[in-house]
C-alpha cells in the first residue's frame, strides 16, 4: 500500500488528472503518450497518468466536447516512403474545455486557498495549542 | 525521435518522423488485447491505432536512452512477452457500454 504523505507517491484524483490534461492542451494540441510524458517531466515524475487512466480520461473528454480529436499519420524514419505509418490521435482544447479548465483553475486556487488557511505559518508550530 | 509537432489540416503536411521499433510483438500483443475488449469493430480499430502509437512511441524513448529494441519493448510493457490471456479478467461487466473500454489496460500495462 502507497503512503499517500509520502512526497514521491502523490495519487492524482479524477479532478485534477483532468486538471493537468486541460492545462497541458492548453498550451498546445498534443496526443495521449506526449501528455502524460509531458505530466511526468514537469512534476519531476511525481504525477503519472499510465493509459488506463489517460485514456478513458481522454474518451471522456471528448464525449464531453471538451477536446476535439484529429488523427495523423506518423512514418518511422527509415521505412519505405509509400508504405502505411501509423496513426496517431491529436487533442485540441474546445471552446468549452477552455471554459471548463477556467473553472477547474478557480475551484483548485478556492480549495488550496481554504487549506492554507489552517496551515500554520513558516515558523509557526504545527499542532501547537493557542 | 518522435515528432511532437501539432496536427494540420494541411493536407500536404510534414509527416512526423519515427524511429521504427519492434512492429511484430507489438502487433500481435495489440491482437490480442483488442479481441478481450469486445467492442465494435470501428472502436476497436481506434483503440488499437491510438495504444499502438502510445507503445511505439514509448519503445522509441526507451530506445534513444539506452534500451536494445527488445529490451526497451521489454520495459515498456511489463507483460509484453505474454499477452493478455484472461478474458475473465477482461471481459467488460454486465452493462458495459463500450464508453472507455482503455480502463480494461493492466495497471501495469505501461509506467507512461
Amino acid at each position: 500500500m502507497t503512503d499517500p504523505t509520502h512526497p514521491s507517491s502523490p495519487k492524482l484524483t479524477p479532478q485534477h488528472a483532468e486538471l493537468l490534461v486541460l492545462s497541458v492542451l492548453a498550451e498546445r494540441p498534443s496526443y495521449g503518450y506526449a501528455i502524460a510524458k509531458h505530466i511526468a517531466a514537469q512534476s519531476e515524475n511525481a504525477f503519472k497518468l499510465p493509459p488506463s487512466q489517460l485514456y478513458p480520461l481522454m474518451t471522456k473528454l471528448e464525449k464531453q466536447g471538451l477536446v476535439t480529436p484529429s488523427w495523423e499519420e506518423v512514418k518511422a524514419a527509415e521505412t519505405d516512403a509509400d508504405a502505411p505509418g501509423r496513426r496517431r490521435k491529436w487533442y485540441r482544447l474546445s471552446p468549452k474545455g477552455r471554459k471548463r479548465l477556467a473553472q477547474r483553475v478557480e475551484a483548485h486556487r478556492r480549495f488550496t486557498a481554504l487549506i492554507d488557511a489552517f496551515i500554520p505559518a513558516e515558523g509557526g508550530q504545527v499542532g501547537a495549542a493557542s | 525521435m518522435t515528432a511532437t509537432n501539432g496536427p494540420s489540416s494541411d493536407a500536404t503536411r510534414d509527416q512526423a518522423t519515427v524511429m521504427s521499433s519492434a512492429r511484430d510483438p507489438i502487433d500481435r500483443w495489440l491482437d490480442v488485447f483488442v479481441r478481450l475488449l469486445r467492442v465494435p469493430k470501428a472502436d476497436a480499430k481506434r483503440i488499437r491505432d491510438e495504444l499502438e502509437d502510445h507503445l511505439r512511441a514509448r519503445v522509441d524513448d526507451l530506445m534513444l536512452i539506452v534500451h536494445a529494441e527488445p529490451e526497451a519493448v521489454r520495459v515498456a510493457a511489463p507483460s509484453w512477452e505474454r499477452p493478455p490471456s484472461s478474458p475473465a479478467s477482461s471481459r467488460p461487466q454486465p452493462g458495459h457500454t463500450g464508453d472507455a473500454p482503455c480502463s480494461q489496460v493492466p495497471p501495469s500495462f505501461l509506467s507512461i
